[in-house]
């Protein structure tokens, strides 16, 4: 069995379990660790689509 | 009549050390006054100011949470009563290792050559190692994946070793709530 994952796929699953990882251990409250994980989540997806516009655009 | 020797002699002691406190004294004061000595007593005061002397924590009172949590992922949280984080941090480490394996990611094998090569090769086996018992229990079971070219397998890769770079900032959390620096 092998899983087949898009890059979009990976990279969304990726930021969405380091997001979790990062609010558990970085805050002190489960409502600080929330918005941080959302924080992280949201960096990672401006990330994803600002770097995958850059290379679209960068290669025409 | 020994009472006027002994008060004569104070003075003469008296005298005396005024006469030195006044040569050793006016180039100290002249010292003291320098931009170097007053960047000194500054640096001095806030150094002492911050220095904040912290109760040592002996080694048994977190090395077993975080050796748990290396061989365990979450199992230091787990020690520590701290399940719902102890879950979430396990959940979060095995989901990433077994996408990792679904997508036939490669292990990292030690590897020495020029700089970056060994850095790769060796920190990618220590990131793998991190993941700890599922590392193990894939390498006992047989799991063995050349490392081939396409996006697939390289994301695979890429997600083992986070696993094991996540397990390690579960290891940290562990080691502060063992220490108290975290609750």
């Amino acid at each position: 069995m092998k899983l087949s994952l898009t890059h979009f796929e990976a990279t969304i699953l990726f930021a969405l379990v380091i997001s979790v990882v990062l609010g558990i251990v970085t805050k002190k409250t489960d409502k600080e660790r929330l918005y941080y994980g959302l924080y992280c989540f949201g960096c990672f997806m401006g990330t994803i689509f600002g770097l995958a516009w850059l290379m679209k655009l960068g290669h025409g | 009549m020994l009472s006027q020797v002994v008060s004569e002699g104070n003075e003469n002691l008296k005298i005396r050390s005024l006469a030195v406190t006044a040569r050793i004294g006016l180039p100290l004061r002249f010292w003291k006054d320098t931009p170097f000595y007053l960047r000194y007593n500054e640096v001095k005061t806030m150094a002492e100011s911050q220095t904040n002397p912290e109760p040592s924590v002996p080694i048994s009172a977190w090395l077993p949470a975080v050796a748990l949590s290396w061989i365990i992922p979450g199992g230091g949280h787990f020690l520590l009563k701290q399940y719902g984080r102890g879950a979430i941090l396990m959940g979060s480490v095995l989901l990433t290792f077994l996408l990792g394996l679904l997508m036939r990611g490669a292990f990292f094998e030690p590897q020495s050559g020029d700089l970056l090569t060994t850095l790769i090769y060796w920190g990618g086996y220590f990131a793998d190692m991190c993941s700890g018992i599922f590392y193990f229990l894939a390498v006992w079971m047989g799991y063995t994946q050349p490392d081939v070219a396409g996006h697939v397998h390289d994301y695979g890769t890429k997600f083992l070793v986070g696993a094991g770079l996540m397990n390690v900032l579960a290891m940290v959390d562990a080691f502060e709530i063992a220490t108290k620096k975290k609750s």
